[in-house]
């Protein structure tokens, strides 16, 4: 919520701190602030939040309230003086169901005369991102705004019969002030008069009522209202700045606060020539809420350190809590408006917040009696994984979304991941094709493996895949080779329990994936060696997305020169633009000299290579083999 | 010839050994469940009841058809509830797993990745040893010099709840400078955590007062970027040759 810095102040007799430590205090003891922004004279902080204090933070007097009691500097809020009302006619409100609308407040005013806003209202409401309208709708905003209660204004005259807060009926329609047209469901909580709906309850009003520059008469709509109902009607709809409050809960005093407010501002914005109704009020009885009762002893044990009960109870009346403590027990009355508290850790928390939790120590847990067995999957795949790895295989996680499979998703991302895998062999095959065309010499076998759960129609199963695949016949047998490899991995990590290989082989001449279900299979005995897995050395470089040109480069040398000072010369020679390699390829001996055949591979992060840049590379490289004597390089 | 390809395990593979060695030591046990969990076991059983806007921290996927309730896990908090419906405390589990958000795609953003969460559940089990068991963890995972703090927030399933900051490595945590991971404060945003909910424990059947417990969470993909500078979260789950041969 975005929280005008200089509309904080107006709640504090004495200075704030500046904007920069407001935020530090909220950081550490209440909110997350996502960002501080000047804005002309004032600052503007985006206070994060979260759905636990939204019914009492969403308001810039609930947040003066928390940085009073955070700052310890008292909270000055204006007293709403009391207006003369009077007998006007006006509607009836009926609520059907309370549960629905636990209170309904609402009041006829007349001599109404909605205008352009005062320059300081204006401000206030463009400082938080909100447009200026007219008087009577930005007056209500702006008590939304402060206050947290979202109000609503009627014209009056376009209102026929009683007011009825009912569920919506089949057929019955409602055109929003912003000219949207929804189709109600009988879900939907509405205000209606007899010729039908006017507003979304808590989410939107409607057209036909709405207040113009002609409205001189109107009828003003303070209420509360079931938060469930307010957040499936927005969902369905459309989100609001009152949506958003009304589904997080609001406390019914809230309701009566918030008319008040909105009427003596309407009155102030008039020279107080406004001829005020009296309430209507429709509430159900408000249930008590129930004290807290939780021992300074339990804090201190939840916290970690001492807490005396005096600390505990001071902690809590700043924050506006009525405490009663005896032998270290404290009973906590909670505010009305302070919903999320209603057990006792919910006291620790306010407790240990305030007081800051850099004040916890560090406590190591006690050593355990013993340990419990790891889970059946996490010790197969592990033990899967030590044999694969050893046998030349490399480990694969595919995505978990197809465009075929037998499990479909209701809100799929994109056309092709409707479903969820059914098996890993599809993933797999195509991991093997991506990695032979990576290969950089073209008689490598590519070996891949991957371990996870696929998905059929009635259940979720462990799978193992794996696959081979040689660029041609020649260089390998990619179904022998990943049958002896399923066999040897099965019997290296001792699987009791059947393996069955009943899933489709993906065989062609080159390239074969076999995959087999784990489902019951029990790993075999002892732990995973977990530190094996554990790659300390990692130097990352960003791959880039750019292709790659191979180079070859052959050379003779006199028998005592080293492989490893001839591909130091290269590596040096060919700069940046060499991510692999030097690979030597090949070596034979002939007439008292030696061969030496290497591959680089040639790429740049930013830019695809033209075969000019790579021969460009090549020739470097080549000049500098050549500049040692007795190496000549083969063309 | 030329050297055979050798086997190289996937990054993630590894980045989520390191936590479950560090944990182990501690006496965790690893916990698995399924992928395809139901609205109770992923949500309502966390303190998270439908209708609640708690329920828009999560964007998930749902499975057709939508009234039976079976969506892809959000979270691997479900791993513990269906744990401790199993087990009867003391427990300590770590529970790493694929879930899943529906989500735009972008380097920060994947619709599925790893999270590891944990589990302590114990008699008198205090803030002070979720702070001695994270900072433990991270000064083993990023070295000795980082340091740990709390800061108040909010899950359902947890009360207190805490967001737990680490010092960035980067920069040496020194405030002002113009890290681009810590954007100059010096901490950065590791994960969450707080003391087990009342609700979670009665909603698995333990009596209520008769046990305290912490529970944290990490996203592994937040591990990756910090522990090896992987900063696009999408090549963890490509097929990507250039990027997994690295490992």
């Amino acid at each position: 919520m975005l929280v005008s810095y200089r509309w904080l102040q107006s709640y504090f007799a004495t200075p704030l701190p500046a904007p920069e430590a407001v935020a530090e205090a909220f950081i550490f003891h209440a909110f997350e602030i996502e960002s501080i922004e000047s804005r002309g004279t004032d600052t503007i902080l985006d206070v994060k939040v979260l759905p636990n204090r939204a019914h009492d933070c969403l308001s810039h007097l609930g947040i003066a309230h928390e940085l009073g009691a955070l700052l310890e500097q008292p909270v000055v809020v204006p007293a709403i003086t009391p207006i003369s009302t009077t007998t006007l006619p006006g509607p009836a409100v009926r609520v059907a169901a309370a549960f629905e609308c636990p209170r309904y407040t609402g009041r006829v005013v007349t001599d109404v005369r909605p205008g352009p806003s005062p320059a300081w209202l204006r401000e206030r409401l463009e400082a938080i991102g909100q447009r200026s309208i007219n008087s009577v709708v930005d007056a209500a905003n702006f008590v939304m705004f402060d206050r947290g209660q979202p109000l609503h204004a009627f014209d009056l005259d376009a209102l026929t019969g009683d007011i009825d807060v009912r569920r919506a009926r089949p057929g019955e329609t409602l055109t929003t002030l912003d000219g949207q047209e929804l189709t109600l469901t009988a879900d939907d909580l509405i205000i209606a008069d007899a010729a039908g709906p006017l507003a979304l309850a808590g989410v939107k009003g409607g057209k036909r009522a709405e207040v113009t520059e002609q409205t001189t008469r109107v009828f003003l709509e303070a209420a509360t209202f079931d938060p469930a109902t307010v957040r499936r009607a927005s969902q369905r709809h459309v989100r609001t700045d009152a949506s958003k409050r009304f589904e997080n809960g609001l406390a019914p005093e809230l309701a009566l606060e918030g008319l008040d407010a909105f009427t003596a501002l309407l009155s102030s914005l008039h020279d107080n020539h406004l001829t005020i109704g009296s309430i209507i009020d429709v509430a159900a009885p408000a249930p008590t809420p129930g004290s807290i009762t939780v021992t300074a002893d339990t804090i201190s044990r939840r916290l970690g350190y001492p807490v005396a009960p005096e600390i505990a109870r001071a902690v809590l009346e700043r924050l506006g809590l009525s405490v009663l403590e005896r032998d270290g027990e404290l009973t906590v009355t909670p505010s009305a408006r302070r919903l999320d508290l209603t057990l006792p850790e919910d006291i620790v928390e306010e407790v240990g917040r305030v007081l800051g939790y850099d004040q916890v120590p560090l406590v190591p847990l006690p050593t355990p009696a013993s340990q419990a067995p790891d889970g059946r999957e996490f010790r197969l795949a592990f033990q899967l994984r030590a044999a694969l790895r050893a046998a030349g295989f490399s480990e694969v996680y595919g995505y978990a979304f197809e465009g075929t499979g037998e499990r479909e998703l209701e809100n799929p991302l994109a056309s092709d991941k409707k479903f969820l895998r059914s098996n890993l062999s599809n993933g797999l095959a195509l991991a093997l094709r991506e990695h032979a065309a990576a290969l950089i010499f073209d008689h490598e076998p590519v070996r891949l493996f991957e371990v996870g759960h696929v998905f059929s129609a009635d259940r979720e199963e462990l799978h193992l895949a794996l696959g081979v695949s040689y660029k041609q016949k020649k260089y390998g047998d990619a179904v022998a080779e990943a049958q002896a490899a399923l066999a040897a991995a099965v019997k290296a990590v001792g699987l009791t329990g059947a393996v069955k290989p009943g899933l489709p082989i993906a065989e062609n001449s080159t390239a074969c994936v076999l995959e087999v279900s784990l489902a019951g299979v029990e790993p075999g005995t002892g732990e995973p060696d977990l530190a094996s897995f554990i790659n300390k050395n990692i130097s990352y470089a960003k791959p880039s997305p750019y292709p790659r040109i191979i180079r070859d480069v052959a050379l003779w040398v006199p028998t005592e020169t080293s492989e490893a000072e001839i591909s130091a010369v290269i590596k040096q020679s060919s700069g940046d633009l060499l991510v692999a390699g030097p690979f030597r390829f090949d070596r034979f001996e002939k007439e008292g000299r030696v061969s030496y055949a290497f591959r680089m591979v040639f790429q740049s992060a930013d830019r695809t290579l033209t075969d000019a840049d790579a021969n460009t590379a090549l020739a470097t490289v080549i000049a500098a083999l050549e500049t040692h004597s007795g190496w000549v390089v083969r063309q | 010839m030329a050297d055979p390809i050798p086997g190289h395990v996937h990054p993630l593979t590894q980045i989520i050994a390191e936590p479950v060695a560090i944990f182990r030591e501690l006496g965790f046990a690893v916990a698995e469940g399924p992928e395809i969990e139901t609205d109770f076991y992923n949500f309502d059983a966390l303190n998270i009841p439908a209708d609640h806007p708690a329920r828009d921290m999560w964007d998930t996927f749902w499975l057709k058809p939508k009234a039976a309730g079976y969506l892809l896990r959000t979270h691997t908090s479900p791993v513990q509830v269906r744990y401790m419906q199993e087990h009867q405390p003391p427990l300590r589990i770590i529970a790493p797993g694929k879930v899943f958000r529906y989500e735009a795609t972008d380097a920060t953003h994947e619709a599925q990745f790893y999270q590891l969460e944990g589990l302590v559940v114990d008699r008198d089990v205090s803030l002070a040893q979720l702070k001695h068991t994270l900072d433990y963890f991270l000064k083993r995972l990023f070295g000795p010099e980082a340091k740990t703090r709390f800061r108040p927030s909010y899950f359902p399933f947890v009360e207190p709840g805490v967001e737990v900051d680490m010092s960035c490595h980067l920069c040496g945590g020194q405030p002002g400078t113009a890290c681009s991971l810590c954007k100059g404060t010096g901490w950065i945003e590791i994960m969450g955590a707080g003391l087990v909910h009342p609700s979670v424990f009665t909603a698995v059947g333990y009596a209520p007062g008769t046990w305290t417990g912490f529970a944290f969470g990490v996203g592994v993909d937040r591990l990756a970027l910090l522990k090896y500078g992987i900063d696009d979260i999408r090549l963890l789950y490509s097929r990507s040759p250039s990027f997994l041969n690295q490992f």
